[in-house]
C-alpha cells in the first residue's frame, strides 16, 4: 500500500470516529450519566491518537490524547459531563475533523486545549473559513464496488469477444455481443450512480449541533427532531443542500423561535420546536423544515421588497401571500430587525433559493404568522454526474434502473436445458412418487414476454381450472404458477386421498392439490439449489380458481416492472397411465434467469435421482 | 400392532396432509390418540394441553411457522420429540431445525415406507 492510500484509509476511518463521537455528544447531553456513551468517545479517541500517531500527525494525536484524558477522568468518575464539557469537546471535534480531511491544514491547538482545560470559560468562535481544495470521499459497501469490477470485467471480456468475431466476420455473432455489451453498459452506469448515493442521516448530526450552538448563544430552548432514516441522495445533491438546511435552520432558531420569556407570554412551551423531516417522492427527496415559532411577516417581506425596488408598491399590495415568500429570494432581502451574529451576515435566503435551484430542486415557503413555516425542500435524489456538467444543471435528466432486456436464442436454449436438468432430477420424480406412476415431462422456455404466454400449450377449457401461485425469494426470485384441468384436479384429488371416483374439490381435496404443487415446488428448488448454491425461501400457496392470465400477470407484477419481458418457462407434466396433466409454468424476470445461467456455469450438473 | 400407546401431534396448514400422516400412523399403530392442529400456534397450544409423545411439525406454514413453533415447544419441554416434515430440504432450515432441538425430519412426498421408519425411531429415543 502506498502512502496515499494509507492516508485514504485513515481520513476515511477517522472520519467515522469523529462522527461516531459527535453522535455519542448529541445522545451525552440528554443522558450525561451513560456511561456507555462515554466509553464510546474514550474509544474512538483513543483510536484516533493511534491512528494520527501512526501518520505521524502530532497535532491530531495530541488533540486527540486531551480528549482521551478528559473521558478517561469520566470513565474513572473524578470528573463529570457538563453542557460546557459538551460543547468545548464539540468544538474540538470540529476542528480535529478538519484536520484529518486537510492535512495542510495549519491549526492553532492552543485555544482549543484551553478550552478543554476549562470548559466554563468558553473562549468566542475562531473564524476558521476553510475552503477544501480536496473532491469529497464516500464511504462506500464492498460489495457495491465488487460488483462495479464484475461488469468492468463482463465489459473486457465482450470486447474481447467483439474484436474476434469482427476479425472474423460474424455479424450476427457481433450484434449479439453489441447486445450485451450495450447492457453492460447501462448496468454499469446504474451502479456508477448508486456508489454515489449517501445515507442522509449523516449529515443530521451536524444540524443537532448546530441548534444546539445557536439557541444556547442566544439563550433560546430549542428541540429539534428529525425524520428520515434510510432516505439516500447523490453526494453532490446532500452536499448540495447542507448549507441551505444549516442556513435555514440557524434562520428558525434565529428569527423563527421567540425567546423563551415570549413564548411563555403568549401561552407556548417555553420550549420551542424544529422539526426536519426527509421523505422520498418517487425521484424526488422532499425535505421539510418546520418550527413553532413566530412564523414571516408577509407585509414586512413585501415592504422590504418594494424599498430594494424589486416591485412596486402597487405589485406588492395585489401580490398574495404565497407569491410573496418567494420574494425572500431575492438577493439582500433579509426581514432580521436587527443583523445579528447567527444569521443576516449579508447571505440571506436567496443562496438557499439558489443553491437548490443549481440541482434542479425548488423551495416552498408556508407560514402562519403566530404559528410558524414551513420550508419545502425539493431535490432530485440522483442526478447525473453533475460534477462534469459544472454548475450547468438544466436539462439534468433522472436516471432509472436499466431495463432488463429479453433473453436471446442462445439464452432460452441454455435455460430450456437448465429447467430440463432441474426437472428431470427432482421434480418429475417426486410426482411419480405421488402418483404412483411414471410421469413424463416436455419443457418450452416460452418466447419473452407474457403477451406471448398464449403460446403455452393448452386448450381454453383448461385455463380456467384452478391456479396455485407460490414464489420463492432469496438470492433468486422465482415464482410459479400451476394450472390443472378441473377434471384433472379432482381426479388427483381421488388418487392421493384413495378415493374411487374423482373427489370434490371441498377443502381436502383443494388441500391435496396445493399440497401437489408445493412438493413440486419444493423438488424443483431443491434441485436448483443443489444446483447452484443459491438459497430460497418459499412463500406459502396462494390457491385460486380464476383465468390463468391473471394469476400469471399477478406473478409478473411482483417480478418485473417491465411486465412484457418476464421470462416463461412452461413445464408439462403428464401420467404415463393416468393421463393426468400438471402445467408448471416457472417465471422470472431476465436478469435472475441470467443469474440461474451463469450460477449454472461455474458448478457441476445436478446428480440425477 | 405396535405396543406403544401414544400421543402424537400433527401440525400441518394442509388438511390434505394431516390426512396422510394420520393415515400412515393409524396403519401403523404408532399411536393411540392423534391431535391436530393447522398451524404454529395452535400447534404449540395444543402441545401444551395434550403433552404428546411426539410432534410432526411442517416447516412451511403461513403466520407462525414450523421454525417458532418448534422454538416454541423446546421452550415448553426440551426433552419434546419434533419430527420436521418438509417439502423442501432446505438445508439450512433442516439444519436450523436440529439445532433448534428437532429430532429428524421427513421430505414430503412421503414415502410410505420410510415415514414409520424415521418415527418408530424417534418415539424409541429417551
Amino acid at each position: 500500500m502506498s502512502e496515499n492510500n494509507y492516508r485514504d484509509l485513515y481520513v476515511s476511518e477517522g472520519l467515522e470516529h469523529v462522527e461516531k463521537i459527535h453522535e455519542a455528544l448529541t445522545q451525552l447531553e440528554n443522558e450525561p450519566n451513560n456511561r456507555e456513551l462515554v466509553d464510546q468517545i474514550f474509544r474512538s479517541a483513543h483510536t484516533l491518537k493511534s491512528m494520527a500517531a501512526t501518520m505521524d500527525y502530532k497535532k491530531t494525536q495530541n488533540l486527540c490524547k486531551n480528549i482521551e484524558n478528559i473521558f478517561e477522568k469520566i470513565r474513572k468518575g473524578e470528573s463529570e459531563v457538563t453542557n460546557n464539557l459538551i460543547t468545548a469537546i464539540s468544538k474540538c471535534v470540529d476542528i480535529l475533523e478538519q484536520m484529518i480531511s486537510d492535512d495542510k491544514k495549519d491549526v492553532n491547538l492552543s485555544p482549543y486545549l484551553q478550552i478543554l482545560e476549562n470548559p466554563d470559560a468558553l473562549i468566542p468562535d475562531q473564524k476558521d473559513t476553510i475552503v477544501s481544495s480536496k473532491s469529497p470521499t464516500i464511504r462506500v459497501k464492498m460489495s457495491e464496488l465488487d460488483s462495479l469490477v464484475t461488469f468492468v470485467e463482463d465489459l473486457m471480456i465482450a470486447n474481447m469477444k467483439m474484436e474476434k468475431s469482427i476479425t472474423e466476420k460474424k455479424s450476427n455473432e457481433s450484434l449479439e455481443i453489441i447486445n450485451e455489451m450495450n447492457q453492460l453498459i447501462s448496468k454499469l452506469q446504474y451502479q456508477s450512480l448508486k456508489i454515489r448515493l449517501v445515507p442522509m442521516d449523516q449529515i443530521f448530526s451536524r444540524f443537532t449541533r448546530l441548534v444546539r450552538d445557536t439557541s444556547m448563544k442566544l439563550n433560546k430552548q430549542v428541540r429539534l427532531k428529525m425524520n428520515g432514516t434510510g432516505i439516500e441522495l447523490d453526494r453532490t445533491v446532500l452536499d448540495a443542500i447542507t448549507e441551505p438546511l444549516l442556513h435555514i435552520l440557524r434562520n428558525c432558531v434565529d428569527h423563527g423561535i421567540e425567546s423563551p420569556e415570549e413564548r411563555q407570554k403568549i401561552g407556548k412551551t417555553q420550549e420551542g420546536k424544529i422539526s426536519l423531516t426527509a421523505q422520498r417522492q418517487g425521484n424526488k427527496i422532499i425535505v421539510a423544515i418546520q418550527d413553532d415559532g413566530k412564523g414571516i411577516d408577509v407585509q414586512k417581506v413585501k415592504d422590504l421588497a418594494v424599498k430594494n425596488g424589486a416591485i412596486s408598491r402597487n405589485q406588492a399590495d395585489s401580490m398574495p401571500e404565497e407569491k410573496a415568500l418567494e420574494l425572500l429570494g431575492i438577493p439582500g432581502l433579509s426581514t432580521a430587525e436587527k443583523i445579528s451574529d447567527i444569521s443576516g451576515r449579508g447571505v440571506g435566503m436567496d443562496v438557499v433559493f439558489n443553491q437548490l435551484k443549481s440541482v434542479g430542486g425548488n423551495v416552498k415557503i408556508e407560514t402562519k404568522k403566530g404559528f410558524g413555516s414551513t420550508f419545502y425542500l425539493t431535490v432530485p435524489a440522483r442526478l447525473k454526474d453533475s460534477e462534469k456538467s459544472g454548475s450547468e444543471f438544466e436539462n439534468l435528466e433522472l436516471i432509472s434502473a436499466p431495463k432488463p432486456t429479453k433473453l436471446n436464442p442462445k439464452e432460452t436454449e441454455k435455460l430450456n436445458q437448465i429447467m430440463h436438468l432441474y426437472i428431470a432430477s427432482k421434480t418429475a420424480g417426486a410426482l411419480s412418487t405421488l402418483f404412483g406412476e411414471s410421469v413424463n415431462h416436455k419443457i418450452t422456455v416460452l418466447e419473452n414476454g407474457i403477451d406471448h404466454f398464449d403460446k403455452v400449450k393448452i386448450k381454453s377449457d383448461e385455463i380456467t381450472m384452478c391456479g396455485i401461485r407460490l414464489d420463492g425469494k432469496g438470492d433468486t426470485h422465482l415464482e410459479i404458477c400451476y394450472t390443472i384441468k378441473l377434471i384433472d384436479a379432482k381426479n388427483i384429488a381421488a388418487k392421493l386421498l384413495c378415493a374411487d371416483d374423482s373427489y370434490e374439490l371441498d377443502e381436502l381435496g383443494t388441500s391435496a392439490i396445493q399440497e401437489v404443487a408445493n412438493i413440486l415446488t419444493g423438488s424443483f428448488f431443491n434441485a436448483m439449489v443443489d444446483g447452484t448454491g443459491f438459497r430460497v425461501q418459499l412463500s406459502t400457496p396462494d390457491f385460486s380458481r380464476g383465468d390463468l392470465k391473471s394469476i400469471i400477470n399477478k406473478s409478473a407484477k411482483n417480478l418485473s416492472d417491465q411486465e412484457n419481458n418476464v421470462v416463461i418457462t412452461d413445464v408439462e407434466l403428464v401420467g404415463s397411465d393416468s393421463g393426468i396433466k400438471i402445467h408448471m409454468m416457472i417465471m422470472q424476470n431476465p436478469t435472475d434467469a441470467r443469474k440461474l445461467m451463469n450460477k449454472q456455469n461455474d458448478t457441476t450438473p445436478v446428480i440425477t435421482n | 400392532m405396535s405396543e406403544y400407546s401414544c400421543k402424537i401431534l400433527i401440525v400441518d396448514d394442509a388438511s390434505f396432509m394431516r390426512t396422510v400422516l394420520k393415515d400412515i400412523v393409524k396403519s401403523n399403530g404408532l399411536a393411540s390418540e392423534i391431535i391436530e392442529a393447522n398451524d404454529g400456534i395452535e400447534g404449540v397450544k395444543n402441545f401444551q394441553k395434550y403433552q404428546p409423545d411426539l410432534v410432526t411439525m411442517d416447516i412451511n406454514m403461513p403466520n407462525v411457522d414450523g421454525l417458532q413453533a418448534l422454538k416454541a415447544i423446546m421452550k415448553i419441554n426440551p426433552k419434546a420429540k419434533v419430527v420436521m416434515v418438509t417439502a423442501v430440504e432446505n438445508k439450512e432450515s433442516v439444519q436450523d431445525a436440529i439445532k433448534f432441538g428437532a429430532r429428524d425430519y421427513v421430505v414430503k412426498p412421503f414415502d410410505r415406507s420410510s415415514v414409520p421408519l424415521v418415527l418408530n425411531k424417534v418415539l424409541r429415543q429417551r
